[in-house]
C-alpha cells in the first residue's frame, strides 16, 4: 500500500493521483477523502481506467450518473441530509438555515438540503457560504443569527464548523447545529471548545463505533484493541475498516490472475456481502453499497456521542 | 433583595473564615477572662477537670460531625441515584426506532448537562434552575407521547420486555431523584443552637485550659493549640449549613462522568 496526504487540496490530490498511477503503478485507488479532491482526480482515473474504491465522500458527482470505475461504500450526502431534515421537522424545527462550503462538496449539500425541504414544501431560511479550510466564519454566523433559524445544517469540514459554532453562540443563537458525516466527528469533538460541544448533531454512514452489539463493530473493536492498546474508536476509522474489509472480500472473490477488468466485474457481480449487521451490495446499476444513515449527537464536554 | 443576595454571597464565600474568626474571638475572650480571674486572687482549679471538659467538647463536635457525614452520605446517595437513573433510562431507550431513540437520548442528556452546568451553580444558593426545569419538562413531554413507544414489531428480549413499565418507572425515578437532591442540598438556615453549643463548649474548654496553666510561654502555646484545632468545627459548621457550596460534593464532575461515555 502506498499512501499520500493531499491536505484536502484538490490540486495536491490530482498530483498525488498522477504519481500513484504513473510512478507507483498502483492497481487501484482507495479511500480518497473529499468531494473536491475526488472531482480533481476523476479525469485521471477515467483516462487510466484505475478503479477507485470507497472514496470518503457522499457527493452525487460520483453517484449520478454512475461512474463505472468508482465504487462507493457509504450513503450519499443527499441521504444523510434527508434523514437530518426528517428528524428536525419531526421534532418541530421547521426554520432551517444552510451553511455550506464554497466548493463541489458544499454545493452538493445545499442541493440535497433544498431537495429534502422542497419535498415538504419548505426552503432554507438562509443559505450562507464558508470557504474550505477556513476559520473565518464570523460574517456567516452573523447572517445566520439574523435569520433566527431553529436549526443550522452545516456542510463543511471540522475546522470551519469548530469556528462557526462559537461565533453563532456568541451572538445569542441557540439553534440546533447539524452536520453531515464528512465533518469528521471525532476531529470536530476535539476542535470545538468544550463549552460548545454539547448538543452538536452529526449524521453518520456507519454503525455506532461504541456499540459492540453490531457484529462488524465488535470485529472492528477487537481489531483495534489487538493492534493498539491506546487507540480510541471513531467513525472514520470504522468506515476505513468496513471499506478495507469489503475491498479484501472483493479481491479474494476475484481470485488469482487479478486484472482491473476482472476486479471491476467481480465488484458488480459478487452479490450481497454482509460484514455483520452491515449489508453491502454492488451491481452494474448500483455503485453505492450502503444506504445506512444514523444521527448522533455530541454530549457533555469530553467529546462523547449518543446515537 | 440585592443586599440580601450580596450578603448571601459574602457568607457563602467567606463562611468558614467568619466562623474561624468567631473561634479566635472566643479564644481571646477566654484568655482575657482567665487573666482577670487570676488577677483577682489565687484560684485552685484541678487540671484533671480538662479531661471531662474535653470529652464534653468532643461529644458536641462529634454530634456535628455525625450529622455532616449523614448529610454527605444521603446527598451522595441521591446524586448517585440520579446518575444511575439517567443511565438506565438512556439504556432502555435503545429499543426505540432510530429517530425516536436519538431524540429521547438527546433530551435525557440535555437534562444531565443542564444539571452539570446550571443547576449545580444555582443549588449553591438553594435555587432550582429554570434551564434544568425546562429540560426535564421537555423530557417528560417526550415520555408522554407515542414517540416514546417502540415499534409494534419489536423483538422480545430481556432488554425490551416490560419497556413501558421500565421507561415509566425510570422517568418518575428521575423526578424523585432530582427533588431528593434539591431537598438534601438546600442550604440550611444558620444552625444557631448548634453554633451556640459548640461555641459555649469551646469557650469553657479554652477558659479552663488558660486557668490551669501558668507562665506566658505555656499560655501562648495553649492559645496556639486551641486556634489550630478551631478550623475543624468551623469547617464542619459551614459544611452542615451549605452542603453544596462547601464543595463537599462536586455535582458537576459527577454528572460529567455520565456525559463522558458514548452510548
Amino acid at each position: 500500500m502506498v499512501y499520500r496526504d493531499d491536505r484536502y487540496e484538490p490540486e495536491l490530490a490530482k498530483r498525488n493521483t498522477e504519481r500513484f498511477i504513473r510512478s507507483d503503478k498502483v492497481f487501484g485507488l482507495f479511500g480518497y477523502v473529499g468531494t473536491a479532491t475526488v472531482k480533481a482526480s476523476l479525469p485521471l482515473i477515467n483516462r487510466y481506467r484505475v478503479p477507485l474504491v470507497a472514496p470518503l465522500t457522499g457527493a452525487q458527482l460520483i453517484r449520478q450518473p454512475i461512474k463505472p470505475l468508482v465504487f462507493n461504500i457509504r450513503a450519499s450526502y443527499h441521504q444523510e441530509i434527508e434523514a437530518t431534515v426528517r428528524y428536525l421537522l419531526r421534532y418541530g424545527r421547521r426554520s432551517i438555515a444552510v451553511v455550506y462550503q464554497n466548493d463541489a462538496f458544499g454545493r452538493d449539500g445545499l442541493e440535497g438540503a433544498r431537495k429534502a425541504l422542497a419535498v415538504r414544501r419548505l426552503q432554507p431560511v438562509v443559505a450562507v457560504t464558508v470557504e474550505r479550510n477556513s476559520a473565518d466564519t464570523f460574517e456567516a454566523a452573523r447572517r445566520v443569527a439574523l435569520a433566527r433559524p431553529d436549526a443550522v445544517l452545516m456542510v463543511s469540514s471540522y475546522g470551519t464548523v469548530a469556528s462557526f459554532i462559537p461565533n453563532l453562540r456568541r451572538q445569542g443563537n441557540q439553534a440546533q447545529v447539524m452536520n453531515v458525516s464528512f465533518v469528521g466527528s471525532n476531529a470536530l469533538a476535539r476542535a470545538l471548545p468544550p463549552e460548545y460541544r454539547h448538543g452538536v448533531g452529526v449524521s453518520q454512514v456507519v454503525p455506532f463505533p461504541w456499540n459492540p452489539r453490531v457484529p462488524v463493530v465488535r470485529d472492528y473493536q477487537n481489531t483495534i484493541r489487538r493492534n493498539r492498546s491506546d487507540a480510541r474508536y471513531g467513525f472514520s476509522s470504522l468506515e476505513g475498516y468496513i471499506s478495507a474489509t469489503m475491498l479484501v472480500r472483493a479481491l479474494q472473490a476475484a481470485g488469482p490472475n487479478l486484472t482491473r477488468e476482472r476486479f471491476l466485474t467481480t465488484m458488480e457481480t459478487m452479490g450481497p456481502v454482509d460484514l455483520g449487521g452491515f449489508p453491502l451490495r454492488f451491481s452494474a446499476q448500483q455503485h453505492q453499497a450502503s444506504d445506512f444513515v444514523e444521527l448522533t449527537f455530541l454530549v457533555g464536554r469530553d467529546g462523547a456521542f449518543i446515537h | 433583595m440585592a443586599a440580601t443576595r450580596v450578603l448571601d454571597d459574602i457568607l457563602l464565600n467567606t463562611g468558614v473564615l467568619i466562623l474561624y474568626l468567631g473561634f479566635v474571638f472566643l479564644t481571646f475572650v477566654a484568655l482575657l477572662l482567665a487573666r482577670w480571674v487570676k488577677a483577682r486572687g489565687n484560684i485552685q482549679i484541678q487540671a484533671a477537670l480538662l479531661s471531662p471538659m474535653g470529652s464534653l467538647y468532643t461529644l458536641t463536635t462529634a454530634f456535628l460531625l455525625s450529622n455532616v457525614i449523614f448529610q454527605f452520605t444521603n446527598l451522595r446517595g441521591a446524586l448517585t441515584q440520579e446518575v444511575v437513573t439517567i443511565n438506565k433510562l438512556g439504556a432502555v431507550m435503545s429499543v426505540l426506532p432510530a429517530d425516536q431513540r436519538i431524540e429521547g437520548r438527546r433530551l435525557l442528556y440535555d437534562y444531565g448537562e443542564s444539571i452539570a452546568r446550571d443547576e449545580a451553580l444555582t443549588m449553591r444558593s438553594g435555587v432550582r434552575s429554570e434551564v434544568t426545569q425546562e429540560s426535564i419538562d421537555r423530557l417528560r413531554d417526550f415520555l408522554s407521547t407515542k414517540d416514546a413507544s417502540p415499534a409494534k414489531s419489536i423483538e422480545v428480549t430481556p432488554e425490551s420486555v416490560n419497556y413501558f413499565r421500565k421507561a415509566s418507572d425510570f422517568g418518575f425515578d428521575l423526578i424523585d431523584a432530582r427533588e431528593r437532591r434539591l431537598s438534601l442540598a438546600a442550604p440550611q438556615p444558620f444552625p444557631v443552637r448548634l453554633v451556640l453549643a459548640i461555641g459555649v463548649m469551646y469557650l469553657a474548654l479554652a477558659l479552663l485550659s488558660f486557668l490551669v496553666q501558668s507562665g506566658a510561654w505555656t499560655t501562648l502555646w495553649v492559645a496556639i493549640i486551641l486556634l489550630l484545632s478551631a478550623p475543624v468545627p468551623a469547617v464542619m459548621l459551614f459544611v452542615y449549613s451549605n452542603p453544596i457550596a462547601s464543595g463537599l460534593i462536586d455535582i458537576t464532575s459527577t454528572l460529567e462522568a455520565v456525559l463522558a461515555r458514548s452510548l
